[in-house]
């Protein structure tokens, strides 16, 4: 049985994920900020698939002694951590750099990239340890160079994740550790539509028709996710949901474009 | 004459181009976090310069508030900034992800990624306002997507650095203020000697040779740079000393194969 822990995970990409991976029999550390949201997940994983396999505790990614703790309270209760899942992430406001909040600038270099390479160093320390193990990190808007108006932040540090799990993974070469990332694509999350909430109505309209050909559920992509992760031996893998070619197959293909994401969930 | 602003500006590149930007007419404002260091340098430069066109205040990039500070003092003192030159930055000590101390990791990070969006955010928001402006942001390892087992999160941020200028481009569009980059290559400074310091033996060597090749000393590289920021009007510039193509004509040039340029610097 492998042991999976992923960071950012009472909700959105993070929870799926763990849904998945607890379909494929592995036992999960569930792990967010917010302690409430964390237990009542756990606790309805719990209920689907059996005690004992799912693990809850919070877990502020840009502390790097919690995720110490994360990683000890892990593997304590389930003698090895297989899996590491650097997932937590924060995306700023759509507004441009000369506008933003700069604790909003801080808080987001700070989850998505320092506790990445926070995360990714305990995880590392722990497997070096045990002798094996495997990291990913999740890359996103951004990691493939794709730029947009008001996401210059949340783009750097995206960016700059891509270029951090691959000089990692030079850094394992010669290590019984693999590091990897997974690319997901654009996916409906709450993290997603609350941005969208926040935007001028106007532009919301024009990018769309964009996100019901390009995104699409968590439940859709994560098990592909998953399944890569689970069955990888290779070092520097990304797995990657929506690649540039299937992006443009999709923007030909009306069972895609003609989708709309946006009126069952009130936008 | 021009007013320009150079953050870590007490040594290395950001003294030099301070004083080359002093020898091209332009008023200069230098800056750093230690006081005693910044403020010898004031008065040496006033010396060699007119003290009038010299001026020195203390700044921790990673503290928006001082930023702030930065270019309220510089407006008040001159008027209007023209230039401003993100130069701060700080290595870590060549070491793996995992033995690496995580203060290092998040000094870096602070100075590199967040002083440096901290800076463009103020600098930007100033320049806006009084209608025009040139924003430069320092590139380094990484930034090309290289990648060195040992400086994993150094690259990191340039890598971030690179994605972030290329963003701010295309939000700036159609805007009276400029932004681009600087490649000042190799140069020999302290940051670079105390990796050297720092290194094993066969690193050293290694390092050595490619620094005798590829380095230049900041009195070599900083007329240039200054030269041609003073010359820019293209949006999302890229000034860049040692090229791709520069560096493979060196490893092909005796003189350069040749060269014992640190031994100038005591290795």
């Amino acid at each position: 049985m492998k042991t999976v822990v992923i960071t950012g995970s009472s909700k959105g990409i993070g929870l799926g994920l763990a849904r998945e991976c607890l379909k494929r029999d592995c036992s999960v550390v569930m792990s967010a900020r917010g302690g409430k949201k964390l237990d009542k997940e756990v606790a309805n994983l719990d209920n689907v698939f059996g005690i004992d396999r799912v693990m809850g505790k919070t877990c502020d990614v840009t502390d790097v002694a919690q995720i110490q703790q994360l990683w000890d309270a892990s593997k304590k209760k389930f003698g090895n951590v297989d899996f590491w899942i650097n997932n937590a992430g924060i995306s700023n406001d759509t507004a441009l750099l000369c506008e933003l909040d700069p604790v909003q600038i801080s808080s987001v270099v700070d989850t998505n990239l320092k506790g990445v390479i926070f995360g990714t160093q305990v995880a590392l320390r722990g497997m070096l340890a045990q002798g094996w193990g495997q990291i990913y990190n999740l890359e996103g808007f951004g990691s493939d160079d794709t730029m947009f108006e008001g996401l210059s932040v949340y783009g750097s540090t995206k960016r700059a994740l891509r270029y951090f799990t691959e000089s990692m993974a030079q850094e394992v070469d010669n290590e019984p550790v693999v590091i990897g990332s997974l690319s997901p694509g654009i996916v409906i999350t709450d993290f997603l539509l609350d941005d969208l909430r926040k935007m001028d109505p106007e532009k919301l309209e024009s990018i769309k028709p964009v996100y019901n050909a390009l995104a699409d559920t968590v439940e859709t992509v994560t098990p592909f996710l998953v399944e890569n992760v689970l069955k990888n031996e290779e070092n520097g893998k990304r797995f990657i949901w929506l690649t540039k070619d299937e992006a443009n197959r999709r923007f030909e293909d009306e069972n895609y474009y003609n989708r709309d994401f946006f009126t069952e969930r009130g936008l | 004459m021009k007013v320009v602003l150079i953050t870590g500006s007490s040594k290395g590149i950001g003294l030099g181009l301070a004083k080359e930007f002093l020898k091209k007419d332009c008023a200069v404002v230098i800056s750093a976090r230690g006081k005693e260091k910044l403020d010898q340098e004031v008065v040496n430069l006033g010396n060699d310069f007119e003290s009038d066109r010299v001026m020195g205040k203390t700044c921790d990039m990673s503290d928006f508030d001082q930023v702030e500070a930065l270019w309220n003092a510089a407006k008040e003192k001159f008027g209007q900034v023209d230039i401003w030159i993100n130069n701060a930055g700080i290595s870590n000590r060549k070491k793996m992800l995992w033995e690496l101390d995580p203060k290092e990791i998040s000094s870096v990070v602070n100075t590199n990624i967040i002083g440096l969006m901290f800076g463009c955010r103020v600098a930007i928001k100033g320049m806006l306002e009084q209608g025009s402006g040139q924003v430069f942001n320092f590139e380094g390892h990484g930034s090309n997507d290289m990648v060195l087992a040992g400086l994993t999160p150094y690259g990191t941020t340039k890598r971030a650095v690179r994605y972030l200028t290329e963003s701010l481009v295309a939000e700036l569009e159609g805007k009276p203020v400029i932004v681009g980059t600087i490649g000042p290559g190799m140069v020999i400074t302290d940051l670079l000697i105390n990796d050297l310091k720092n290194m094993t033996e066969e690193d050293r060597e290694q390092a050595k040779i490619i620094f005798n090749i590829l380095g230049d000393k900041v009195e070599t590289v900083t007329p240039y740079l200054a030269e041609k920021v003073l010359e820019n009007t293209s949006q999302g510039a890229k000034i860049d000393w040692l090229t791709e193509e520069i560096a493979q004509e060196r490893f092909a040039d005796d003189a350069y194969l040749e060269r014992d340029l640190l031994a100038e610097f005591g290795h």
